[in-house]
């Protein structure tokens, strides 16, 4: 908080500017983004969104005795239940039609033994109640834009014609059954388009049902052949119980919108409606996992394209469009920077970025990409790579996930009281051990919604769920710049400087730092985020170790879809602060950081100083993933100097870092006061990024709340 | 890059340095800001930095292990077109090792601007010169009266260095703190058009108002600010005081 008190006089306050004749071009504050334009969504589309304010939307899509009623069913039978249940309604001003509810029940946090914190998910289920669909498995997208549900129920039967293994049998069958499920359903609303459309009135809005009609009918027997067709049936796969990521929108639905553009059947401003209609969409079923709008809708845009070409195109700006437009928490988008990126992306991700919605997120494929390469994954597929709706690594349409995560500090405070060391590095050696032992990693999910399941490359042809082309089993640190904090911190102060011994140390941490001298040394020790070798180093030794020994432990053999994938991220980690007190000088009760961003309020020396830490480690080896929260103060960027932000953000890509980098732009006073008065309807709409989502900061819990507040803000 | 040997024993008196620094200069750039100061203006926002040798933040440190921090940023003022500024204080009252560390900066490609006053010989701007990229020259007063009273000393010096900097041809921008109770009218603010108007190397003046957050700083200090210079001025106001000065610049 110091740090906020000592950099404010560094904004600029009626600050005036006068050009004079000698004034350079870019003295004048003109800034390189000029694609993304200020400009109002179509009448439609603002009719879409009042109706979502007044929420009487999801009134029309409430299931009774659901959960009961599917209890004891087979996926199938649950899947087909789901379908003939979901009322088929078209809403007033609707292009996009269907309806989805999603849902958690009987989600429980309980304190394990020993600080650790597991969530306990008693009789839960999410979006369709398929059994044991895992919630971080994206459909595969690109197949069921290339064939659609009926191409995908064809290839289904005719792989059935072939296949003798009775497992594999049942599962063709239930693909089958599934797609020519979805395929019906599809066909309920053509006739219900063309049912309203006889009795309405209004000829323009006839002539949209007619369109909806032609164009469910059409998804329900082939291919989408056309862009509204394809972002159609990608709103019914979310209908139809898909969660996760939504993959790389925009690279999937080129081809249909390039087609239409050239013969004339869409133009950009068409274009972009249907995107900001299907934008809206995703804020009506926004349940989440630790808060609402934690939803996993995830937009992956622009990177590098499987051949490695640049995948920028019109349709990665028209989807940056709409998110400046809307303001929106859903979806969450994530822009890739392929390297060989237009220079213009950079400016224009930013430019949604100072909005304050903590989105794009900011990846990095020169870091990412080489790291799935190690794993032993194809270059090809690798490229391909887009999350899988939070922060974790994946591959788009063909890889299922689970991951299992340790927590380093916990492991730092049971090593430092194991028994007595006699240097920093027999102390260090036995954290590594200790480290090593814990590691972890998931079971093997297979992916149980049958429909979902076909739409996977490489399942169908393999006749079985658990056939993905790869399955991603993530390994993941959590607490990491805290431990190293802790390390730095002992090093110091116990064996450099000898200022006291272990034992002291430990009863200072047992007592919750009741003597505040002691803690008081320790936050004097160089710490991780502050572009200082003493603390960064010990960063990149555990860091960098950490994935190692997951890789060493589990190691991947060549030929198995099965890829253990080491990352630097977080899970939670609001709960951990519930930890006993710990080597950084945290005391019980304080947050710990997220994923690899400097520990909460130590990194002191701005946010170029956070990267240059960050830039020690080798990121390649955190193939899962590595993020770094940044926090800037709303105001600090004058039309004079955005182009700084602009500048900092092209620094980041091009000498690599964290895979992640999330942007918040906030006023910390602002959100302070919105936790005095969260009933206040002027606070409503602020919107912040948590981690891997942004939300409205009024629907977060005070944990999440506080841990965002006491962030460093830079200014 | 090697670090010269002979720069170890040499030393700057720094109070603070700050990274990210985006109002100083052009791109991203990291300020170091050195202690002392030879004027006295009652509302300087850096009171911390006034006393000469020693301050309550002051630190000296070691042109090389100045230069390595500096030097950190480099991706990013390579990118941004970015590099060092140097405040204060009055940096020219350190001008000898600042002249060294500025060749050193120079010599890695890091773009230099020097904040000063303005209030110093000649001969200090001579040997600072070729290693400058860019002058901030605070400009406060030009009558010399008035400039002695808010400031303890006389403008003469200071607007005669202006005027052969802009003859030698560096790079200038002109600040003018906007302070209530001293320059707060539009008669000084035509004054320093008019005087302005004549040079040839200004890219830019900026307005700066009171800092509002430099009060705080001087309750720690246990001194106490004249409440007439803190007075908050409107945009609107602001806008009116410089109207005569973007006359004058537009003739």
């Amino acid at each position: 908080m110091n740090n906020i008190k000592k950099t404010k006089n560094y904004c600029m306050i009626g600050h005036v500017s006068i050009l004079t004749s000698k004034t350079k071009e870019g003295n004048k504050g003109k800034s390189n983004s000029d694609i993304i334009k200020e400009r109002k969504p179509s009448q439609r589309i603002m009719s879409l969104l009042t109706s979502f304010e007044q929420k009487d939307y999801k009134k029309n899509y409430v299931f009774k005795n659901y959960s009961k009623t599917i209890k004891n069913k087979k996926p199938i039978e649950q899947f087909k239940y789901y379908l003939e249940n979901n009322p088929v309604v078209i809403n007033d001003n609707e292009l996009l039609v269907g309806g989805i509810f999603l849902r958690f029940k009987d989600i429980k946090m309980e304190l394990k033994a020993g600080n650790a914190f597991k969530r306990v998910i008693g009789d839960s289920y999410f979006s369709t109640g398929v059994k044991g669909y895992s919630i971080r498995t994206p459909p595969g997208y690109k197949n069921i834009i290339k064939f659609g549900f009926a191409g995908l129920r064809d290839k289904s039967l005719r792989l059935l014609k072939k296949e003798k293994d009775p497992e594999k049998i049942k599962f063709l069958e239930n693909s089958a059954k599934a797609n020519d499920l979805a395929c019906k359903f599809i066909a309920k609303y053509s006739e219900e388009a063309l049912r309203k459309s006889k009795t309405e009135k209004n000829l323009s809005r006839k002539r949209e049902l007619l369109k909806i009609a032609k164009c469910c009918h059409d998804i329900s027997v082939r291919e989408p052949r056309h862009f509204y067709e394809g972002v159609q049936i990608i709103w019914f796969t979310k209908v139809f119980g898909a969660v996760g990521g939504l993959g790389r929108f925009d690279q999937y639905l080129w081809k249909l919108f390039k087609k239409d553009l050239k013969e004339g059947r869409l133009n950009y401003e068409g274009a972009l409606d249907l995107i900001e209609d299907f934008w809206i969409k995703c804020n009506l079923w926004n349940q989440g996992w630790t808060a609402p709008n934690d939803s996993w809708q995830h937009i992956t845009l622009s990177g590098l394209k499987p051949n490695g070409g640049d995948g920028t195109n019109d349709l990665t700006y028209l989807c940056l469009q709409a998110q400046y437009d809307l303001k929106l928490p859903e979806p969450k988008v994530s822009v890739r920077f392929s390297g060989k990126h237009p220079e213009g992306l950079v400016a224009e991700t930013c430019k949604v970025l100072r909005l304050g919605l903590g989105m794009p997120s900011i990846y990095n494929d020169k870091v990412v990409i080489p790291g799935l390469k190690r794993l032993g994954i194809s270059l090809k597929d690798a490229r391909d790579y887009t999350n899988n709706g939070c922060s974790e690594i994946i591959l788009d349409g063909n890889s299922t996930t689970c991951f299992a995560q340790i927590n380093l500090l916990d492991i730092l405070n049971k090593t430092i009281r194991k028994k007595a060391f006699s240097n920093f590095k027999d102390l260090l050696d036995t954290y590594k051990v200790e480290i090593e032992k814990e590691i972890q990693i998931p079971e093997v999910n297979s992916v149980t919604h049958p429909l979902l399941a076909s739409t996977m490359d490489d399942c169908l042809l393999k006749g079985s769920g658990n056939c993905a082309r790869y399955i991603l089993k993530g390994s993941l640190a959590n607490a990491t710049p805290n431990a190293v904090d802790g390390l730095a911190a002992i090093n110091k102060l116990v064996f450099e400087d000898k200022k006291l011994s272990l034992n002291k140390f430990i009863k200072a941490l047992d007592s919750n730092f009741k003597d505040n001298s002691i803690r008081h040394l320790i936050i004097n020790v160089p710490k991780y985020g502050n572009d200082e070798s003493y603390a960064d180093l010990i960063a990149k030794d555990i860091a960098e170790y950490f994935c190692d020994a997951v890789l060493r432990k589990y190691p991947n053999k060549k030929g198995d879809n099965i890829k253990v994938s080491p990352g630097l991220l977080a899970f939670d980690v609001q709960y951990l602060r519930h930890m006993d007190a710990s080597p950084d000088g945290r005391k019980k009760g304080e947050h710990v950081a997220n994923a690899i961003s400097p520990a909460i309020g130590r990194d002191l020396k701005g946010p170029t100083a956070v990267i240059n830490s960050a830039r020690k480690i080798d990121f390649r080896k955190a193939s899962y993933g590595s993020v770094l929260d940044m926090v800037f103060y709303s105001g600090l960027f004058s039309q004079q100097t955005e182009d700084r932000f602009v500048d900092f953000i092209r620094t980041f890509l091009k000498y690599p870092s964290t895979a992640t980098l999330h942007v918040n732009f906030l006023d910390i006073e602002l959100l302070k006061a919105v936790q005095k008065d969260p009933k206040n309807p002027a606070y409503k709409n602020i919107i912040v990024r948590v981690w891997g989502f942004s939300a409205y900061f009024v629907d977060l819990d005070k944990d999440l709340q506080d841990h965002i507040i006491k962030r460093t803000q830079f200014m | 890059m090697k670090l010269n040997k002979s720069n170890k024993s040499e030393k700057l008196i720094v109070f603070d340095i700050k990274r990210f620094a985006i109002h100083d200069g052009p791109g991203i750039r990291t300020t170091v800001f050195l202690q002392g100061c030879p004027l006295r203006c009652g509302w300087c926002h850096n009171p911390e930095g006034i006393s000469i040798g020693k301050g309550p933040k002051s630190k000296k440190i070691e042109l090389n292990e100045l230069f390595e921090e500096i030097i950190k940023d480099k991706p990013f003022y390579e990118i941004s077109k970015g590099g060092v500024s140097f405040s204060g204080g009055e940096p020219m009252l350190q001008f000898k090792p600042l002249t060294k560390l500025l060749r050193m900066c120079k010599k890695s490609k890091v773009n230099t601007a020097v904040e000063t006053c303005g209030h110093c010989n000649w001969e200090a701007f001579e040997k600072i010169i070729p290693f400058v990229d860019l002058f901030f020259y605070d400009l406060k007063h030009i009558d010399n009266k008035i400039h002695k009273k808010g400031t303890g000393s006389s403008n003469k010096i200071i607007l005669d260095n202006l005027k052969k900097l802009d003859k030698r041809g560096c790079n200038i921008v002109i600040r003018i703190p906007l302070i209530s109770g001293f320059n707060d009218d539009k008669k000084t603010f035509s004054d320093i058009g008019k005087f302005l108007s004549e040079l040839k190397n200004i890219r830019f003046i900026e307005v700066l108002p009171f800092n509002v957050f430099a009060e705080s700083k001087y309750s720690k200090l246990g001194k106490k600010i004249d409440e007439k210079f803190t007075k908050i001025l409107s945009q609107q106001k602001i806008n009116e005081l410089t109207e005569p000065l973007r006359k004058e610049i537009r003739k």
